[in-house]
């Protein structure tokens, strides 16, 4: 992916203010006076958002799988985003058994169909409504209490 | 995963590979229980197909996993299945992901 480009994925979702600033591309470049940063050029800007790299760095894979197996919460979110936490479920596995098992050869039809997968999971995710993306990722980077 | 869960869960895929594609060209090739190191039951099933992988369709694929996490819960077949749809061809060439 090229600092051009500006895809809108759940956690850019997440981070977006109300006013939607960030939505539709890199932030425009701030002229505050106290940080030079803020005055480069904009392409690069949206990266820089506050929080980003921490929220995208807080995602505990092992943790966010068994949240995405919650048939009783997952049943609350749009068929987009119950799509997208199967989705993750199972192109997990995969990675796990071409990481660790030596022996596992993938076809190149079936890596075919699981990116094809993977793109649709993602462009289904990204027709669902921002509160549900919102709510999605705020479930996958909170830790959950009972009330 | 014991025997006879593994049975009731090929006998659901069976029947929800012919409910979705009907006759069409496509074998259930291999049911395979694994367990995750965090004790997670998986099931890897190997589909094959012949001709284009086009033909199966995104829209009908999606629902089969869908379809199945529905049914393996009415059976008390706790695994997730993963699903693995390969040509023919490419089978004859080499192993695919779900042995």
């Amino acid at each position: 992916m090229t600092s051009s480009e500006s895809p809108p994925n759940w956690l850019r979702a997440a981070l977006a203010d109300h006013g939607g600033r960030i939505s539709a591309g890199p932030p425009a470049p701030r002229t505050t006076r106290c940080s030079i940063a803020w005055r480069e050029p904009a392409p690069t800007l949206w990266r820089a958002e506050p929080g980003r790299r921490e929220a995208n760095r807080a995602l505990d894979h092992r943790e966010a799988k068994k949240r995405c197996e919650r048939n009783e919460i997952l049943r609350t979110f749009p068929a987009g985003i119950q799509d997208f936490a199967e989705t993750f479920i199972s192109l997990q596995s995969k990675r796990h058994l071409a990481d660790y098992d030596p022996d596992a050869p993938f076809g190149k039809t079936n890596v075919i169909e699981d990116i094809d997968e993977a793109r649709d999971a993602i462009a289904r995710f990204l027709q669902a409504p921002l509160r549900h993306r919102r709510a999605f990722a705020i479930y996958l980077l909170t830790k959950l209490r009972s009330v | 995963m014991k025997e006879k869960v593994l049975k009731r869960a090929k006998g659901v895929i069976a029947d929800a590979l012919r409910e979705r594609w009907g006759g069409a060209a496509l074998d259930l090739h291999e049911v395979r229980p694994e367990e995750d190191g965090a004790g997670d039951e998986f099931l890897w099933i190997t589909v094959v197909y012949d001709g284009e992988p086009r033909l199966l369709g995104r829209e009908t694929t999606r629902g089969l996993r869908r379809r199945l996490r529905l049914r393996f819960e009415e059976e008390d077949v706790e695994a997730f299945p993963v699903i693995a749809f390969t040509a023919r061809a490419d089978l004859e060439e080499e192993r695919p992901a779900a042995r």
